[in-house]
């Protein structure tokens, strides 16, 4: 599913021939792939650095902050017989992942604030994964309120954590201590640094109780 | 006791977890469901269930569940959510992108605009030098006039033919349609401001209310904004650089453009940009919810910034 090539990592491509951010596409044993760039997705920047993750080819998926929808592009490639409900307030950014929800049969466009889940409550199914880019300063607060609405028991989250969204004058190693304290109904499973892709971000995966 | 759903299926009263005892469908048509779930057919619906005295609790239901009672399978309801998905967010979308986003395309043109005559007046400026290096117009706009004019006096510059000065000529008069394009650009921001935040406009100005609004990012951003943060638009360095490193906080970031902040004595500005920006940020939340001028807010000001400027330091 995940295709390691040297340096760099990819996936196979859902819909080949399309790029959908510009991204290199390369063929390899007769399929296409697409190459996922550590600098533009945090999920790629957190395998890089050794993060395990077995995803699974049938998932149900809710991405809060989902943005454009460059790392919700790879994980539709990956999650092929599964969704991912990509969720997302802000509207020029969002405009693209309608867009590309268009050509992908696995995405589902939420246009909310994921500080807002009774939002979506009536589209969102129980999950298997969550993914949270949010960058915002309550976001463990986020994280807890969609967790206990939709995470399956026993299902993961991906969470980035960006100490300078949080609080740009504390030391990121206490701000992440702090969000780790802050988290509810979930047990750490694994946690990477994302230096040098990103600074001063932590990358958590977690496990519903 | 029934949990009421509003799914991309339908409106559900649900009873017990898994009865469904009201069903209210939503058109087949994706485009027609998204209307409904958008406006306030589920609200309606759900006054009416209360009506018949049914007792309705707190709680949710996942649709995925509703779907398996309706007897559908997981593909089928993901393929009808991302259906009736996409149309709502394209009409939330409509919704969203006001003409605020106007504004900061057009003060953004404007500021490209004036990056590229500066850029082309150091070139011109240049070549017509080889020629008339005496010309000592510091205006650009008549210099370029003075060029297309052509008229020059003993000079110790470069002789030109008429083939020459044709290719200079040329460029000089496209600056001058550039100065013009500048004039209407910005007669169109002050129609558009005074349309989209008429209070903003009425207490800043329409060039230094545009450029907050294109610092927030929208106007619904500048009216969520606080006044303490209005007031260092535009000065982030300087005030990441107090968070961080304990230097002295900025008093003012594009607000110092508005005359009454900068034509006063130092002393005053720190109040005088907080007093305004206070004021801006209830224009703002105005401008987006109603629209309407109210000029009690320059009135107010004008006393406030009196108050200020007559007080002793």
């Amino acid at each position: 599913m995940i295709l390691r090539m040297g340096r760099n990592i990819a996936t196979e491509n859902l819909v080949p021939g399309r790029a959908v951010y510009g991204e290199r596409l390369v063929r390899k044993k007769g399929r296409e792939y697409r190459v996922w760039d550590p600098k533009r997705s945090k999920v790629a920047a957190a395998l890089m650095k050794g993060m395990k993750l077995d995803f699974g080819e049938d998932w149900l998926v809710l991405y809060l902050g989902v943005a454009s929808g460059t790392t919700a592009s790879h994980l539709s490639d990956i999650i092929r017989r599964g969704a991912i409900f990509g969720v997302d307030p802000a509207p020029r950014v969002f405009r693209e992942f309608v867009l590309l929800s268009g050509e992908r049969k696995n995405l589902v466009p939420v246009y909310g604030d994921a500080n807002h889940p009774e939002g979506y409550a009536g589209i969102v199914p129980r999950v298997d994964f969550i993914v949270q880019d949010v960058a915002q300063p309550n976001q463990a607060q986020i994280l807890n309120k969609n967790v206990s609405a939709f995470l399956k028991k026993g299902g993961l989250a991906f969470v980035a954590v960006k100490a300078r969204s949080i609080d740009v004058t504390a030391n990121p190693r206490k701000v992440f201590e702090q969000f780790k304290k802050e988290l509810e109904g979930v047990e750490i499973v694994q946690e990477k640094r994302l230096e040098p892709f990103e600074k001063d971000h932590l990358a958590l995966l977690l496990r519903k109780k | 006791m029934v949990r009421l759903a509003k799914t991309p299926l339908g409106f559900f009263a649900v009873a017990m977890g898994n009865q469904l005892v009201e069903i209210r469908e939503l058109p087949e048509d994706p485009r027609k469901a998204a209307e409904e779930l958008a406006g306030n057919a589920f609200e309606k619906w759900a006054s009416s269930l209360r009506e018949r005295g049914y007792d309705i609790e707190e709680g949710w239901v996942d649709p995925l569940r509703i779907a398996g009672l309706l007897g559908m399978k997981r593909d089928d309801y993901i393929r009808r959510a991302r259906e009736v998905a996409i149309e709502l967010a394209r009409l939330k979308l409509k919704e969203a992108i006001g003409k605020d986003y106007l504004v900061i395309q057009v003060i953004s043109a404007l500021d490209d605009l004036n990056k590229s005559i500066n850029i082309m007046m150091n070139r011109i400026r240049e070549w017509y030098g080889l020629h008339y290096p005496e010309l000592k117009e510091e205006e650009h706009e008549k210099y370029l006039k003075l060029i297309i004019k052509g008229e020059r006096k003993e000079s110790m510059g470069l002789e030109l033919s008429e083939k020459d000065l044709g290719a200079l000529k040329e460029i000089a008069r496209m600056g001058l349609e550039m100065y013009k394009e500048r004039e209407r650009l910005e007669s169109y921001l002050k129609e558009l401001m005074n349309e989209v935040a008429p209070n903003v406009s009425e207490l800043a100005g329409e060039n230094l209310g545009a450029r907050l609004i294109e610092r927030a990012g929208g106007l619904k951003q500048l009216a969520f904004m606080p006044g303490s943060t209005i007031q260092v638009l535009g000065a982030e360095r300087a005030l990441f650089k107090h968070l961080q490193k304990g230097s002295p906080p900025p008093k003012h970031g594009v607000i110092f453009q508005h005359p009454m902040v900068n034509k006063a004595p130092a002393a005053k500005r720190g109040k005088l940009a907080r007093a305004l920006a206070a004021k801006l940020a209830m224009a703002a939340r105005v401008d987006l919810y109603s629209g309407k001028l109210k000029p009690e807010f320059v009135e107010d000001w004008k006393k406030r910034a009196k108050e200020i400027m007559e007080a002793k330091a």
